[in-house]
């Protein structure tokens, strides 16, 4: 187990190195850049000149070569002064900790992930939770049930909820459960963001007697989005479920049990299940890296200020270090979460062993 | 069974559909009697308030009719309640709010809430904390003749560059500007505005290290305080500039303190522009401050209670958020659920028309419509890098193509025919616009087109409907300022067939390139369409299509504003390895003639001198054609009926300007 691990983590970090040099090298091959579009400013008075963009270049550290330009976020460019005088700055490196500021914020990268982090959490796992709570059960019903009207319901509904788009049906909620249900006089819910700033009459909040900013209030902001992000991972899961249920059902253990007497609950339940949901352990690991990701248009529909919004307007503007500190943090869950579904599988799977 | 499966899935989506259009007409009749029915039990309330509250106005009215002589019409307000919050949606997180860290709509709509300063409304420019712009008409500026010696910087009146005097130069007119701030401008912390901030301003404006632009600094002798309220700007001899009662600074607070308590006025500025006080936490002494800034969710302001006009009863209201709301269509559902109050031009558009009008109609909110100064254009490409058949270079095909262009239909069917069409680089509403009788105009004439291409030599004599030349046809092109020409050649055989690219994913830009695409089909030309991401449309050259001079036509929106844009056209400004791929002209066209009069325009101190000039440029740029105008985009905001002194104008970015006169009719959205 300590020599598999050990050769997995040489691995993950030359993955990682490659992944990061891709990253920045493609970043950077993207044609513009953050000062794209200065030249063509059209008043006389506005106008920048070719030295200035020089010198916003040299403070943002983009006068380097490329190669350096990544060197010098992978390991700083405070000692780079030894090389070449113009090279020296101030920044530390992603391995010391440094992911830099954004060029267009001017506020460290760690500081932006760290206000946009926990929204993020908060939705994924509210969905994530959501989504198994719904997906296993339907699946394991359509499954004992095969064929019957509710399997035949479920299957629709999960192929309806992997085909409609995220965005489209969180518009919908917005306008059902926001503007309809005012309009109807009903309780109506928030159209985004994570918490009021005043109540309105006549909303869930005024109903319920909640209090802008407080958990309560919170907590109605995440249910739209929750729904909307938990659709497609709900049908999908469930469909996963049922399969795998359906395979499990079929295997001699079961039939065994079944032989043994036991009742049909307890042979769903304690043989099939259990056995079943193994290979969604790998499913739900690999949530790990979204997340940290968010979802970008439930987040940009419901205005939500979650890490997929950082992650396209720093990619939209040119915003390298928010950009690149990202995918990279991304890279390394994604390498993480491999590993410890690899090593889950080996807990939950007693047949499954190390090589 | 599966036929029943089927059947029962497509009925059930589209009921779901339905859900979301088809109860919209329900919805709409709800809510109008829901309004109908609330604004009844509040009209009581109202009447009585209103009754004190117009008393309060009227008052108001006059102090700022005094105090803005000539300018009643764009400052004036209506009364409105006293205090409330008012959510403002805006589709942008501001990157920062620091004067000089960057420009951005986004940032601007925060920033007039914030700031006051020289204002710039309907085509012109208004004083607002100055006691006056100053002017030599007024006495407030003054022009001098001077000579440098050598070794002396002057500004080169042809150029308008900055040049070192080689020899003694005479004659050349200098400019001292005097600006006389308000009384009673007022930090947020009590503290007075001093002209000292303004120069400290200045200070950090032209610092090397700051990201703007340079211009004004390097053509500035000296920008200095010659007491607490007043500035003087004197400017580089031979610098003629024509707007030079607006080179004044607003001004920032020298004594706000940074992160660590080190005052402002001693921070280095590239560590005031990562400093979290001065970038999310600036002092105001506009009418509101900031008090919080939740990351990519909302930015609160209250009441600055130290605001200069508070004697007016301004600003009406106690505090104001700015939401972020990234999705347009979540932008209007927010306006529509009462989330938000005023939803901001950066994320409405025309596709919202038919909604907008649905909502308005049912008493949900009041949408504004104003045309903008982005005007879209269609650009011909004169003189091309690569060896592309230079079709553009034809001023006969240029003409040809701007009359069989039907931009009044582009402006009905898109605009929803709420601007019109535009003729030259300014709009018809432009101070700077001349007598149409002197322009050469482009109405829609197909048949006129077709006379014209017939009579180049593109024709069609295969029958398929596409024009090709029918011998080699040249057509000659002024490549410099000296007046070099060089003759393109299209070869006979060529096909009448071009390119037309633009930015994807813009919908207005499609449909327009569309419409085009099918007036060139009735005049028998082929256009091909190619939409490209902005970022490489839009690419510097030598490598970006545009401004690398790689394209046959282009559509794209170049801004005006209250100065006309008449430098956009100069030889000089035409992108090439000389200038370093810096102009703007990537048409190519360059007129000597033109050069003369649009810099003679720009050189001329006063606006009245001026426009014979500007008229004269205008004249050469429509009787040219190498850019098609068609149309200033409309700018789309709404605010919910109960919103009163929303004000959008055409030449002020953001319409938050006069945010400290906005307010409600009633208290209801308490």
């Amino acid at each position: 187990m300590t020599g598999y691990l050990i050769r997995r983590g040489i691995q993950m970090v030359i993955v990682l190195l490659i992944s990061s040099i891709a990253i920045y090298s493609l970043l950077l091959a993207a044609p513009g850049g953050p000062f794209s579009g200065l030249k063509q400013l059209t008043g006389s008075k506005d106008r920048v000149s070719d030295a200035q963009i020089a010198n916003m270049e040299r403070l943002l550290g983009l006068h380097l070569p490329p190669q350096m330009q990544y060197l010098a976020w992978l390991a700083g460019d405070d000692w780079m002064g030894s090389l070449n005088k113009d090279w020296e700055g101030h920044r530390k490196g992603v391995l010391r900790g440094d992911f830099g500021k954004s060029f267009k914020q001017n506020r460290p990268v760690i500081t932006l992930i760290e206000e946009r982090l926990p929204n993020t959490i908060k939705l994924m796992a509210a969905s994530g939770l959501l989504a198994i709570l719904v997906a296993v059960p339907i699946g394991v019903f359509s499954a004992v049930r095969q064929y019957s009207k509710l399997d035949y319901t479920f299957t629709f509904a999960t192929f309806v909820g992997i085909a409609i788009p995220n965005f489209w049906f969180g518009l919908m909620m917005i306008i059902i459960f926001g503007n309809l249900f005012k309009s109807w006089g009903l309780p109506f819910l928030p159209t985004g963001g994570t918490e009021s700033v005043r109540i309105r009459p006549g909303s869930l909040q005024a109903v319920l007697g909640v209090s802008p900013g407080t958990a309560p209030d919170q907590l109605i902001h995440l249910i739209l989005p929750t729904l909307t992000l938990s659709l497609s991972s709900m049908a999908g899961w469930g469909r996963f479920v049922r399969a795998s249920m359906l395979e499990v059902l079929r295997q001699d253990y079961v039939r065994t049990a079944r032989a043994k007497g036991l009742t049909e609950r307890v042979v769903v339940a304690k043989h099939a299940l259990r056995n079943a949901l193994i290979p969604l352990v790998t499913i739900v690991t690999f949530e790990l890296p979204a997340m940290f990701g968010g979802a970008i248009l439930t987040e940009t529909v419901f205005s939500y200020p979650g890490m997929g919004r950082l992650y396209i307007q720093g990619l939209l503007g040119f915003d390298y270090p928010v950009a690149q500190g990202f995918l990279v943090i991304t890279a390394v869950l994604v390498v993480v979460a491999t590993l410890m579904s690899d090593v889950l599988y080996t807990v939950v799977d007693p047949r499954i062993r190390f090589s | 069974m599966r036929k029943f499966l089927t059947l029962f899935s497509m009925l059930s989506l589209m009921a779901f559909t339905a859900v979301g259009c088809g109860t919209a007409e329900e919805a709409v009749d709800d809510a109008g009697q829901a309004v109908e029915e609330a604004a009844g039990d509040a009209a009581d309330a109202v009447d009585e308030a209103a009754d004190d509250a117009a008393d309060a106005a009227g008052d108001m009215v006059d102090a700022v009719d005094d105090a803005m002589p000539g300018t009643t019409d764009i400052f004036a307000f209506e009364p409105a309640a006293k205090g409330g919050t008012m959510v403002i949606g805006q589709n942008q997180e501001p990157d920062t709010l620091y004067l000089y860290g960057g420009s951005m709509l986004a940032g601007s709509f925060v920033q007039n809430a914030l700031y006051e300063t020289i204002e710039g409304l309907d085509y012109d420019y208004q004083a607002v904390i100055l006691e006056d712009l100053p002017k030599i008409e007024n006495g407030g500026a003054t022009l001098e003749m001077v000579s440098v010696d050598a070794g002396q910087q002057y500004v080169d009146s042809e150029t308008q560059e900055v040049v070192t005097a080689t020899e003694t130069v005479t004659d050349l007119p200098q400019l001292t500007v005097t600006f006389k701030m308000k009384p009673g401008l007022t930090w947020q912390d009590g503290t007075p505005v001093t002209a000292a901030d303004s120069v400290f301003s200045r200070g950090l404006a032209c610092h090397p290290d700051s990201p703007t632009s340079k211009y004004t600094c390097d053509r500035t002798v000296s920008y200095e305080a010659s007491d607490d309220s007043t500035l003087v700007w004197v400017g580089l001899p031979g610098f003629t500039d024509q707007t030079y009662f607006t080179n004044f600074y607003t001004p920032l607070p020298r004594h706000q303190p940074s992160a660590d308590g080190t005052p402002m006025s001693d921070m280095e500025p590239t560590a005031i522009l990562e400093d979290e006080e001065f970038t999310r936490k600036p002092w105001s002494y506009g009418p509101f401050k900031i008090t919080a800034w939740e990351a990519a969710e909302r930015i609160e302001l209250e009441r600055n209670e130290y605001y200069w006009r508070a004697d007016e009863g301004l600003p009406f209201l106690d505090s104001v958020i700015f939401r972020i709301i990234p999705d347009s269509n979540a932008l209007l559902a927010a306006i529509k659920s009462g989330d938000i109050d005023v939803a901001t031009q950066s994320g409405m558009g025309l596709d919202q028309y038919e909604a907008l009008t649905e909502a308005e109609a049912a008493g949900e909110l009041k949408p504004y419509y104003v045309v903008g100064t982005v005007w879209e254009h269609i650009d011909f490409n004169l003189n091309p890098i690569d060896d592309r058949p230079a079709i553009g270079a034809c001023l006969d095909v240029r003409k040809a193509i701007a009359y069989g262009t039907d931009r009044q239909n582009m402006v009905d069917v898109i605009q929803k025919g709420k601007t019109s069409i535009q003729n030259t680089y300014v709009p018809a509403e432009h101070w700077a616009y001349p007598d149409e009788a002197s322009l050469t105009l482009y109405d829609y004439n197909p048949e006129t087109a077709k006379q014209m291409l017939d009579a180049v030599g593109f024709t069609d004599e295969d029958g398929d409907g596409v024009r090709t030349a029918a011998q080699d046809i040249t057509c000659t092109v002024t490549t410099d300022i000296d007046g070099n020409t060089k003759d393109q050649v299209i070869p006979a055989g060529t096909p009448l067939e071009l390119t037309l690219n633009t930015t994807e994913g813009n919908q207005m830009r499609e449909e327009a390139t569309l419409l085009f695409q099918q007036n060139m089909v009735d005049i028998g030309v082929k256009i091909n369409l190619e939409y490209l991401a902005a970022n490489i449309f839009f690419e510097d050259g030598p490598d970006g299509p545009l401004f690398g001079r790689r394209f046959d036509l282009g559509q794209f929106a170049w801004l005006t504003g209250v100065q006309p844009p008449v430098g956009l056209y100069w030889c000089t400004e035409v992108p090439s390895e000389e200038n370093a791929w810096a102009g703007q002209n990537e048409t190519g066209w360059c007129d000597p003639a033109y050069d003369k009069v649009a810099k003679q325009a720009d050189n001329t101190l006063e606006r009245a001198d001026a426009l014979p000039s500007y008229h004269e440029a205008q004249k050469i740029f429509t009787d040219n054609v190498p850019v098609l105008p068609l149309f200033a985009r409309v700018k789309v905001m709404a605010t919910t009926p109960d919103v009163v002194n929303f004000a959008p104008n055409p030449t002020v970015n953001a319409e938050t300007w006069n945010i400290e006169a906005w307010g409600f009719a009633e208290t209801a959205s308490e």
